[in-house]
């Protein structure tokens, strides 16, 4: 079963009826929302091929089966926002109940983001040549969100996996390989893959026991994370990372990636413009 | 000729009897089984917590009869989950093969497929915890009853029989 299929399983019946009449192949997100027609998103842009609207019931269901009716082993990811099935990351919505120290938990979920991920491999081997064919340096993915900074990061760890690279991979939510007790997306045959589990606490993991050369981790966004990148580029180790951003400019409107970029870690920022088969990938060395 | 009638009488009733008396011990001893088998699900669950289909398989492992052969079911059907909700799934196996029970005790451990995967797990802890206590209630209650019971269905029968023996006389 494919990621499209899977899910497809996930939806309201009569919406999958409907889906299974038309062409899936390029969908990259389904947006299913309470009280609302449910949207397929192609080429960065929703649209409703429904005319059924989304029940509360429809939203429990997916929920229950995406977390194998056991709420309590997903409940730490979906207080981050999400879920993770079959290496679909599922993004939530809802109320969130507050504490002093956090969030304490999230409810009455009304609409969900399902990703379908996707492989391109090739898509930036010609940048790959020309920048890290020769040695790789600690390097910064950068796009909007949806910009396709996974897919990038995937395929560079395959191609730093291929250069002969041990390539520790931080998969916090199971989106880089993706696996469902299978072999998931090609990383490479030099990655080890350390899922699950926070990118601060699964780096240090990797560097104490896996002896990396490159450390690739998706989205920076907290402080913890940024430390445990210091801690990483100390140790020798080169990071290979994504961000929120549209480019340099950008990331230095923001503490945390000025920050970020303060360390002076990052020496190349690979950018992703565009949407769909019209993306542009572009590398620049970092000037501090 | 009576007296063989007589015999045959007396076998059949007592081994009605005995049926009837084998048939409450084999709900008291489900009912036992059951309410351990909440205990070992809360422990399990409290301890290192893991999905509702591993808790099932782990418990199957380690039960026998209706137990064992309800939680196969239920971690067979969790294949199903999505055309049908787990509250659902916990129900039907509750009824098709925890068959012993009796309609107030199904009720109990039904009951407990209604927050079982569904809530935070310290609201499932409580619902187990709670679940195993009135079984365990049930349980002890049928325990004091049941020497009283056995006797009643062995005598009952065999009482009857010689009445309508001294009938036939």
């Amino acid at each position: 079963m494919n990621y499209t299929e899977k899910a497809i399983s996930l939806m309201p019946p009569e919406f999958a009826r409907e889906l299974r009449s038309i062409d899936t192949s390029e969908i990259e997100e389904f947006r299913i929302r309470i009280g609302r027609r449910p949207a397929v998103v192609l080429q960065g842009k929703e649209r409703m091929p429904s005319s059924m609207i989304v029940r509360k019931k429809d939203i429990n269901r997916i929920i229950e089966k995406a977390t194998g009716a056991s709420y309590h082993m997903a409940e730490h990811s979906i207080n981050e926002g999400y879920i993770n099935y079959s290496g679909l990351r599922i993004g939530v919505c809802g109320r969130v109940n507050m504490q002093k120290d956090g969030i304490h938990s999230m409810g009455k979920i009304n609409s969900l983001a399902i990703r379908i991920p996707a492989e391109h491999k090739g898509i930036c081997s010609e940048l790959f040549s020309n920048y890290f064919a020769k040695s790789f340096e600690s390097t910064l993915i950068v796009s909007p969100p949806g910009g396709g900074k996974t897919t990038v990061l995937r395929e560079m760890c395959r191609m730093l996996s291929a250069k002969a690279y041990r390539v520790g991979v931080v998969d916090e939510r199971n989106e880089l390989l993706a696996d469902d007790g299978d072999a998931g997306f090609d990383l490479g045959e030099h990655s080890d893959v350390i899922s699950c589990v926070p990118k601060a606490f699964g780096s240090m993991m990797l560097l104490r026991s896996m002896n990396p050369e490159i450390i690739a981790m998706d989205e920076i966004t907290k402080a913890e994370d940024i430390e445990a990148i210091a801690q990483l580029a100390g140790c020798g180790v080169k990071v290979l990372a994504t961000a929120h951003a549209s480019g340099i400019e950008d990331l230095k409107t923001r503490l945390l990636y000025r920050q970020l970029l303060d360390l002076d870690v990052f020496k190349f920022l690979l950018k992703i413009q565009g949407q769909g088969r019209n993306r542009i990938y572009k590398a620049e060395r970092i000037m501090k | 000729m009576r007296m063989l009638a007589f015999v045959l009488m007396m076998l059949s009733a007592l081994w009605f009897g005995l049926e009837l008396s084998r048939t409450q011990k084999d709900r008291l001893d489900l009912l036992y089984s059951v309410s351990k088998l909440t205990d070992f699900m809360r422990s399990e669950l409290s301890g290192r917590p893991c999905g509702i289909d591993e808790l099932c398989k782990k418990a199957a492992e380690t039960n026998s009869g209706q137990t064992q052969r309800f939680l196969i079911a239920v971690c067979n059907k969790m294949k199903d989950l999505g055309d049908e909700s787990f509250r659902g799934i916990w129900s039907n196996c509750c009824k098709e093969e925890l068959q012993y029970l009796n309609s107030d005790e199904l009720g109990i451990i039904t009951a407990l497929g209604d927050s079982l995967g569904s809530f935070e797990l310290s609201s499932q802890l409580l619902a187990m915890e709670n679940c195993s206590k009135e079984l365990k209630n049930k349980y002890q209650k049928l325990k004091e009853e049941y020497p009283n019971n056995k006797k009643l269905c062995i005598a009952l029968p065999c009482t009857a029989s010689c009445m309508i023996l001294l009938l036939m006389i």
